[in-house]
């Protein structure tokens, strides 16, 4: 019959063309390998962000990318590239970024992503130390006197449906033996609207997100002063760079430039004073994160870390240390560094980077 | 004047006839009088809050300073210029074609003079200003002169063809200007101008895409109506943010590794999804444009002596759009809003940019104001489309044959 011949003809054809497309699959995944290599070809680094969360990462009125996310991606141009500005970002929502990351839409994922087990594991993403130490928090008005979650009994908490902030709120209450009402919200600008009608005394989330809203509570309402963050931090959330797994050596960059961002705060170097420490290092740990010979004459180890050794000059210069892009983008917020999981183990804080010799 | 007020003399008072209007209309029934208290009640709360927010409480500040992020997203400092040609020559076409075949409806005067009052008080300063200003004149300077001197001269015929011409160069034009001679890469395109250029681009592409596989789905051919019929079932039967997901990671697998199509750019995926998502929608739209022509049409074509193609383009095919011209409009209007899921696959659209504004740390909390403007936004472009249709409605006589 015609037609069933023409029937077969047609599954022949879509076969054929099947074939040629994983033929191509095939052939195109050898750029796969060498990942530090292709963005140097590229001379771009391609940078999964946020657009959408204070501090971290959103769009200035002028249409730049901004925020403490974003500057770790300046980070990784500086030393890979040798310029800061040599970023494509590409915004992603949470449900899209481990997919972008996978197939290989983007280099790195730096967009406030919690480091979890099995984010590494299944989700097939591996994460560089962490940048920023979150955790889910409690705000309740100042005057309410509450200064602990043990002050809590009784009391009606506001929190977003659905979120494992609030499998967080109800293991953390039934811990201390508390009873509480939760209020659950789809968005966070109408948990805002019925905390300030007082219809709940605590509002919990991320204590990042928590400062945020706080700074920019609005005067009529009180203010940020009518506020107060409990110091009580109730969920672990690690933030930090993703990179797709199976590539070490650009793993390796990305991890390093994130470490020695720590390490210049350790040693005091920064984009203010990294000239005079290149032409005058202040002691041998700086010389070796810099990169510089040490009046000492001893060798430098090659790091062998795929990036030039002088690769934190640039980072250094451009975007500067842990601290200045801390203090740039969320101090401002109202969260300071002293006294946080994010000061320096110097301090008190956890924030520990491994010796760069 | 003095029969003007004879007839105003026999009526009676205002006051008189609005009462007996409202109790024929409004209070007819005790059934009446309560669906019209509720309705009034309804429609009064809900134009008195939006009045008390859009005049009172809401905090417009957010809007001012980020015009040009919901605008042009993270097109680069500089490169704004790029952007003016184009609309000018929009205006200087949409001028052009109302007064060749429009008729100046006071509707439509009224809302060009309010929009371009809002945007001159609210949306444009400085150098940009006398920019738009151009536009303006252009489009009210090509209306008047076509209106008063071509239309009806020997010339008509001739200022409709290279009107016609220069709808169809507009796109391209737009893209030459923002992607030619050392320009943006589409990467940074962005805002409402994002959603503009994937519109009428995939519009474009859709509807001659659309016409193809209509022809391919009535063809006698059984591969050729098999095939347009497949296209059309398969891409209808999946949402289109599967498709648009589909164009983001699965699309770059299949395409061959060669001429660096695989490093194809997102706008361009963007366009592509649309294109073929909305093609086969209007494909079954012009497939029923083409049932409602009358078989007499064709066999009086053969008769004449026209082959099968001419019997198409001349005589089926102006047919069966024109029968079907608001249904495309609103399949186009659709689309149109439509664009605003590019914010999923990483483009800063005038809903993204939107979104992102309000994470700046002074205006945190705003989102009913961006929102509420975005919608204005895509409101005023779809009411812009709605009246074009009309007009060419009237201008083509349907309905009136």
């Amino acid at each position: 019959m015609r037609t069933s011949l023409l029937w077969r003809y047609s599954v022949l054809a879509v076969a054929m063309v099947g074939l040629l497309g994983l033929a191509c699959e095939d052939n195109g995944d050898g750029e796969g390998s060498g990942k530090l290599q292709a963005v140097i070809d590229r001379g771009e680094l391609r940078c999964g962000v946020n657009d959408g969360v204070p501090g971290f990462g959103f769009l200035e009125p002028d249409g730049s990318f901004s925020g403490f996310d974003v500057d770790f991606c300046r980070a990784v141009a500086a030393a890979v590239l040798g310029d800061a500005e040599a970023v494509e970002y590409i915004p992603l929502s949470a449900g899209a970024r481990f997919d972008a990351l996978v197939q290989d839409e983007i280099d790195v994922l730096i967009r406030n992503t919690t480091w979890t087990a099995e984010r590494d594991g299944a989700q097939g993403a591996a994460f560089t130390l962490t940048t920023f130490y979150d955790g889910q928090g409690m705000m309740v008005r100042s005057e309410s006197g509450i200064t602990s979650i043990d002050d809590m009994e009784g009391i009606t908490v506001c929190v977003l449906r659905g979120t494992t902030t609030e499998g967080n709120l109800e293991d953390r209450f039934a811990l201390g033996g508390i009873s509480y009402t939760p209020l659950a919200f789809e968005d966070l600008d109408t948990l805002e609207a019925a905390f300030r009608e007082e219809r709940c005394d605590g509002w919990t989330s991320d204590q990042s997100q928590l400062a945020a809203r706080r700074s920019s509570y609005p005067a009529e309402a009180g203010g940020p002063d009518s506020l107060t963050v409990l110091s009580e931090v109730f969920s672990k959330e690690p933030l930090g760079p993703a990179v797709r797994d199976g590539d070490d050596e650009w793993f390796d960059v990305v991890n390093w430039v994130v470490i020695g961002m720590i390490q210049a705060d350790e040693l005091g170097v920064g984009s203010d004073n990294v000239e005079e420490q290149i032409s005058e290092p202040s002691s041998i740990d700086v010389a070796r994160l810099l990169g510089v010979p040490w009046e000492g004459g001893e060798d430098l180890p090659d790091f062998a870390l795929g990036v030039d050794r002088t690769f934190m000059q640039e980072v250094l210069r451009q975007v500067g240390n842990y601290d200045e892009v801390y203090e740039r983008n969320i101090v401002p917020l109202g969260i300071p560094r002293e006294g946080t999981l994010n000061a320096s183990w110097r301090e008190g804080g956890i924030l520990y980077a491994p010796p760069m010799r | 004047m003095a029969a003007a007020a004879r007839v105003v003399a026999a009526r009676r008072p205002w006051h008189v006839r609005a009462r007996r209007w409202a109790r024929a209309n409004l209070f007819s029934s005790g059934w009446n009088t309560l669906l019209t208290a509720v309705t009034l009640a309804v429609g009064g709360y809900i134009t008195f809050a939006l009045l008390r927010f859009v005049l009172v409480s809401a905090d417009w500040g957010v809007i001012e300073a980020n015009r040009r992020l919901i605008f042009l997203g993270r097109f680069p400092q500089g490169e704004e210029w790029r952007v003016w040609p184009p609309l000018w020559a929009f205006l200087l076409l949409a001028g052009a074609s109302y007064g060749l075949w429009g008729r100046l409806r006071p509707r439509d005067a009224v809302v060009f003079v309010l929009s371009s009052a809002f945007l001159y008080a609210f949306m444009v300063e400085g150098a940009n200003a006398l920019l738009l200003g151009i536009g303006l004149a252009l489009a009210i300077g090509t209306w008047a002169a076509s209106d008063a001197l071509v239309r009806g001269s020997r010339y008509e015929e001739l200022a409709k063809r290279i009107t016609v011409g220069g709808w169809a160069l507009l796109v391209p034009f737009l893209l030459f200007m923002l992607a030619g001679f050392g320009g943006v890469r589409s990467s940074l395109w962005g805002g409402l101008l994002l959603n503009v250029v994937v519109a009428t681009v995939a519009m474009e592409a859709a509807l001659v895409l659309g016409v193809l596989f209509a022809l391919g789905r009535a063809s006698s051919l059984p591969l050729v109506s098999r095939v347009s019929a497949l296209y059309i079932e398969v891409i209808r039967g999946a949402p289109l943010i599967a498709w648009i997901f589909i164009g983001w990671f699965v699309l770059p697998a299949f395409l061959p590794p060669i001429l660096g199509l695989q490093d194809i750019g997102l706008v361009l995926r963007a366009m592509l999804i649309f294109s073929f998502f909305e093609g086969a929608y209007i494909a079954e739209i012009v497939r029923g444009g083409l049932q409602s022509v009358p078989r007499g049409q064709v066999e009086a074509a053969h008769a004449v002596g026209l082959g099968a193609v001419r019997t198409m383009t001349l005589i089926v095919l102006p047919q069966a759009l024109r029968n079907v011209i608001p249904a495309l409009v609103g399949q186009l209007i659709t689309l149109w809003k439509d664009t605003s899921l590019v914010a999923i696959i990483a483009l800063t659209d005038a809903v993204g940019a939107a979104q992102a504004a309000i994470a700046q740390r002074e205006f945190i909390g705003r989102q009913a104001e961006v929102l509420l403007f975005v919608a204005f936004l895509f409101w005023t472009v779809a009411f812009v489309m709605s009246r074009l249709s009309q007009q060419l409605e009237r201008a083509l006589g349907v309905g009136q044959r």
